[in-house]
């Protein structure tokens, strides 16, 4: 049987971990706290009581404010939902936003977008707290002294009257924002632009502009290419997390997931090969994965080329090229045979994708184009993405301009160049430069706090606005709220100071009325067409799309003269998005510093991680402090240690260490931004090593996973593709007779189950923020996760199987299993979880009196337990109470909780029915989980109904229950991961 | 650890004393003055609007205000708008109605006090009970002759789960249909 393990001390068994195994328990947290032991806490607990009951005997008096005018389409008590556009990053996912009685309180997928299709990422999930973050600008502010943070409040009204005066006077003004994809807004910026000839400058932080530049090398256009995951049988990904991270994961997930699925019908699945320099989400899904030096990407992709050629396809004028390098790495070099090899049986249905750099690109493209793929799954013409725009060297240039006093006004819109551009680049001094300085964003940030104005912008739940996210589709964003604070929209202003006459909504309607009612081919009228598109969220021009190729296109360019020489020797440290924080800007937002990285599972923190051999070599562990030179640069940071990287690699994640991100982000890790390369001309996320040494000094790097361990059980079952087309259960074979002393529950009616499919799940955590957002579930902090105390119901364990040199990853999301012989229900003594009619088991807040006797009898560690009062008073101050959901106990100090199978949905749905008069239909409640899940892992539903999905799915044959020996009886199936790959071992 | 001899000894029995007297003696008031104590409750409301008007002796039936009482979990308190659909014109110099007149146009909502006020991890739902045919009255009482507010029934767990306990209702009993 294959090994697994959750972390390297387990595979090593190491003395101090097994010590800890055999104790079940982490620790005492009563004696752990210093010298506040037992009896004392006794003692208190005893006076705490008589103090409590004390308290009960004035019944507290609450007030009902009803509306003044109630708005027609609120009933209170019953939520609405209003079709919108995430705004959180250029992907531009659709959304719906769940409203109860005018305010959001939960984001989900729009399921009729053709892009995410009902899926959302968790920055999306957690943009619902962006609204409600008390650290928002909430007005404009205004500078006392230039070079001081914008903190006098003025008026709009003044604000228009200044800045319009300085506007006129001005020669050369820029207007410098993130990519914006709404084609309003664009039209907008180009009429003021031409008002005061400003020009629009696009800057991402982390960007394409290498894809879109190599496109324009190889084929003559500048475009960045739509993927289609879902047509291709062969995946190679070259350093680019496109199920984490790259242009549009959530909208590559679904593809790829579709591509995984296995049925009765479906027999064969996708087959994903990996090259990468830190182990990410796409790694830990890949059939064959290899740990690289980020610099080594481009010579990977060439070694594929050569392969390719080898087998009789034509490389052309860079034929030569290809022939000259190699890869010394014997065990790399048999992946990528294998990866040629698979990729050129799956010519016209394949697809090879690469990280953003230049040569990478054009070796992609020739790949591309000799597998003739070109046109297929790299549309260049139909649906082009317009999700990452932005340019570093558009950037470096305006900096260069600021810093000759070429630029007199600036307007900066989100972007936050001060953190995001390495020191050496010179923005601050630049910007000094420039007279008048006008930041426009919902908080402030390290650049907003070196203008002259900061002017608060709405939320994008507050807005209204439009998105173009690909060629020819189309979708709107709507107001869901009335503006919490006295902000105004970028739009809005812009209208004022062009003197515009009506509203930015009324803009919009004119924009689709002039470019976008005319494409539309059912004959209605404007008013029609526009109702319709508000309500569905998206519209889009182009029918079938899954119908539309292109023909290849002529690849025309020359890869020696995108290639050094040399390749480079030594250490290389990668600089990487994580997929909670990207590139920083939502450092404030603690749902996503609280959700642990789905590969290290350590939150609240970045880190250098090191192979297993080069921690070995340095002498560093977990914690460990380390001092990275790189160039005339120290970065000192604690260390980590990571199965699955190349030796020479360090991998180090963007986004943290901010210095001015507000009361939850600033200050927390280090800003690797600081630390990239950078010439002249561009930036790029890589550095090269010349030192490391570790400090000597301990850091704790705070994971909810570090002291678990399988204990040689079998957890997780897999299997490989070719075994499981012979024998559908193989890898499943293992199972108990079990007998009973129990009398079984009678479950008339409804009984609800789940399952989840272990080969889909990518372990992006877009489930545990939504189960986060719908179950009012509070953050704890770093200290708190260190003492394993974090609250989320559902959490995605990584374990880990093969070598720490070369791992194989399996995700599984854990959570409470709502067992049949439920072992936490026989020992609360005071029947606070209880087992209810339709198989769920209940946890009753009221009733509980927090012994934690059943967190501790519990086999899946799923419970909860409410240490402090962490959803009232301090950290949860207004506005942020406002994103919860009525529908759910908001749990106080000293009450248990866990996972309740989202039972509000199940209750509402069955009130539906009911009024109806019909039972709940297949498919009608949807848990959280499993209504953002981008990939369709999550299967919920009626299993005592033969013909649900759910009923079928658990008696699949790759189905198991896990712990199954313990005869509990879980109501959650788990399926069976099944790999594309032939094991060597 | 804390030990004086036999003077903390003697202490601590008495600190014990004091708390096991404060327990004992709370718990039976609690038992006693606790869960009923809501019973009966009828603060003055802001404006002494009276119900024995206007549902018994105008018959207005109570679905015309408690508008969501069909259709949601919540019967609500009308909101003012209601109101001032009869009292533009009804009644405009009674100081009550000037009162509400005024809140009204200043768009300043009236502060009622709850009276029948369910724990908030209570999830009880009038949509539920109402289709079921439950009248108003069978928890609320004789509301159309009530000149103030008054809470009759208990609205404790036992007096809801005896109803839901009867099999002619066919009544849910599990904790999650109201707990969650």
């Amino acid at each position: 049987m294959k090994k697994y393990w959750a972390s390297l001390e387990e595979l090593n068994n190491d003395p101090k971990f097994v010590e800890q195994a055999e104790k079940e328990f982490l620790s005492s947290p009563l004696v752990e706290e210093g010298d506040f032991g037992r009896r004392d806490f006794m003692k208190l607990m005893a006076a705490t009581g008589a103090l409590a009951s004390t308290a009960c005997f004035q019944k507290p008096m609450h007030k009902i404010m009803p509306y003044v005018n109630q708005p027609e389409e609120v009933t209170f008590g019953v939520a609405n939902y209003y079709a919108s556009t995430c705004g959180e990053c250029a992907a531009s996912c659709g959304t719906l936003v769940k409203t109860r009685e005018g305010r959001p309180i939960k984001l989900e997928g729009n399921p009729d977008h053709p892009m995410n299709k009902g899926g959302l990422c968790s920055k999306g999930q957690a943009s619902l707290l962006g609204l409600y973050d008390p650290d928002r600008l909430r007005s404009a502010l205004k500078t006392q002294k230039r070079g001081e943070a914008p903190s006098v409040k003025v008026s709009w009204e003044d604000v228009d009257k200044e800045i319009l005066v300085k506007l006129k006077k001005s020669k050369s003004a820029r207007i410098l924002t993130k990519t914006i994809n709404s084609p309003s807004l664009l039209k907008l910026l180009k009429e003021f632009g031409s008002k005061f000839e400003a020009k629009h400058v696009v800057y991402d932080a982390v960007n394409a502009e290498n894809i879109i530049e190599a496109q324009y090398l190889s084929y003559g256009q500048k475009v960045l290419p739509q993927y289609r995951f879902d047509k291709a049988e062969t995946i190679v990904s070259i350093d680019a997390d496109f199920l984490g991270t790259w242009i549009s994961p959530v909208e590559f997930t679904k593809q790829f997931s579709k591509t995984r699925k296995l049925s009765a019908k479906k027999k064969n699945m996708s087959e994903l090969f990996v090259f990468e320099s830190m182990m990410t989400v796409t790694g830990a899904n890949a059939d064959v994965r290899g740990g690289i030096k980020p610099s080594q990407a481009v010579y990977v992709a060439m070694a594929i080329a050569n392969e390719l050629q080898k087998k009789g396809l034509n490389a052309g004028a860079n034929s030569e090229t290809y022939k000259k390098y190699s890869l010394a790495d014997e065990a790399l070099n048999k992946k990528i045979k294998s990866a040629a090899a698979s990729l050129y049986n799956a010519q016209g249905k394949s697809l090879v994708v690469g990280g953003n750099d230049l040569a990478l690109q054009i070796v992609v493209n020739q790949i591309n184009s000799m597998l003739k793929n070109d046109g297929v799954t790299v549309d260049y013409s139909v649906s082009k993405s317009h999700q990452l725009q932005g340019s570093s060297k558009e950037m470096l240039e305006l900096v260069k301009e600021m810093a000759q006093g070429k630029v007199d006004t600036l307007i900066i819109y989100k972007a936050n160049p001060a953190y995001t551009l390495p020191k050496s680049a010179g923005f601050e001094e630049a910007l000094k430069k420039v007279e008048n300085v006008i930041y426009v964003g919902t908080s402030l940030n390290e650049t907003a706090v070196l203008s002259e104005y900061a002017l608060g912008d709405h939320h994008s739940l507050e807005a209204w606005g439009d998105a173009e996210p690909k060629e020819n589709l189309f979708s709107l964003q709507q107001p869901t709220i009335r503006p919490l604070f006295e902000t105004r929209s970028l739009a809005e202003t812009l209208m004022i100071w062009l003197g515009k006459e009506d509203d930015w909504h009324s803009y919009i309607q004119k924009y689709w009325n002039e470019n976008i009612y005319k494409r539309h081919s059912l004959k209605s009228s404007f008013t029609q067409f526009w109702e319709t598109s508000l309500r569905d969220g998206v519209f889009e021009a182009v029918r079938n799309r899954a119908q539309e190729t292109s023909s290849g296109r002529t690849f025309r360019a020359s890869v020696a003269n995108y290639i050094s020489n040399k390749a480079h020797q030594g250490m290389e440290v990668s600089f990487y998005e994580t997929l909670a924080l990207g590139d920083g800007e939502l450092a404030n937002n603690p749902w996503l510093q609280e959700v642990p990285d789905p590969i290290t599972r350590i939150t609240w923190d970045n880190y250098a991680s090191f192979s297993t051999n080069t921690a070995k070599k340095l002498g560093i562990q977990n914690g460990d402090i380390v001092k990275i030179k790189i160039k005339d640069q120290v970065l000192e940071i604690p260390g980590h240690v990571q199965p699955g990287l190349h030796d020479d690699t360090i991998a180090v994640a963007l986004g943290y260490g901010r210095s001015y991100g507000g009361s939850v982000g600033t200050g927390i890790g280090k800003n690797a931004f600081m630390y990239a390369q950078f010439n002249n001309n561009n930036v790029s996320y890589l550095g090269f090593v010349d030192e490391v040494k570790k400090t000597g000094e301990k850091y704790i790097l705070a994971s909810p996973q570090m002291a678990q361990s399988l204990l040689g059980r079998p957890i997780v079952k897999e299997a490989t593709l070719s075994q499981w087309q012979k024998d559908p259960a193989s890898g499943n074979k293992e199972h108990h007779n079990l007998i009973t002393l129990w009398t079984p529950h009678k479950y008339e009616g409804y009984r609800w189950a789940m399952a989840i499919d272990l080969n889909s799940c990518t372990g992006c955590n877009a489930c545990v923020v939504a189960c986060q957002s719908e179950n009012n579930i509070p953050v704890v902090g770093k200290d708190a996760v260190n003492r394993s105390r974090i609250m989320h119901w559902i959490r995605i364990d990584r374990y880990y199987t093969g070598t720490p040199e070369d791992p194989q990853v399996v995700h599984q999301p854990m959570l409470c299993q709502h067992c049949e012989n439920a072992p936490c229900e026989t020992v609360c003594p005071v029947i606070a979880t209880m087992h209810s009619d339709e198989g769920l088991n209940s946890q009753i807040y009221n009733r509980c009196v927090g012994t934690r006797y059943c967190a501790n009898n519990c086999p899946y560690k799923v419970r909860r337990f409410n240490w402090f009062d962490y959803n009232y008073g301090g950290q949860n101050k207004y506005p942020k109470t406002l994103a919860q959901n009525p529908e759910v106990t908001v749990r106080s100090r000293g009450v248990m909780e866990k996972c309740t199978f989202c039972v509000q949905r199940i209750q509402d749905a069955k009130n539906t029915a009911k009024s109806l008069e019909r039972p709940v239909k297949d498919g009608e409640v949807k848990t959280a989980c499993q209504q953002s899940c981008p990939a369709d892992a999550i299967v919920f539903g009626n299993i005592n109904d033969a013909d649900s999905e759910i009923s079928k799915t658990v008696k699949n044959e790759r189905g198991y229950h896990v712990l199954e020996e313990l005869n509990v009886k879980p109501s959650v199936t788990y399926l069976t991961k099944i790999r594309n790959v032939e094991y060597n071992s | 650890m804390n030990s004086n001899g036999s003077e903390g000894n003697a202490r601590s029995k008495f600190l014990v004393g004091i708390v096991a007297f404060v327990i004992i003696v709370g718990g039976i008031a609690y038992a006693f003055y606790g869960p009923q104590k809501h019973q009966g409750y009828a603060p003055d409301q802001p404006i002494p609007f009276s119900h024995q008007m206007h549902a018994g002796q105008f018959n207005i039936p109570c679905a015309y205000c408690h508008v969501s009482v069909e259709k949601s979990r919540h019967a609500t308190v009308p909101a003012m708008n209601i109101c001032m659909n009869c009292h533009r014109f009804v009644k405009t110099d009674s100081p009550h109605i000037k009162k509400l007149t005024q809140a009204y146009n200043d768009g300043k909502p009236i502060p009622w006090i709850k009276v029948h006020d369910l724990p908030e991890f209570t999830y009880f739902n009038h949509e539920r009970h109402v289709a079921k045919g439950v009248s108003c009255t069978t928890c609320h009482g004789d509301v159309q002759n009530m000149a103030k507010i008054k809470q009759v029934a208990p609205l404790t767990m036992g007096w809801c789960v005896n109803c839901h306990r009867q099999p002619q209702y066919n009544a849910p009993t599990s904790c999650d249909t109201c707990h969650r």
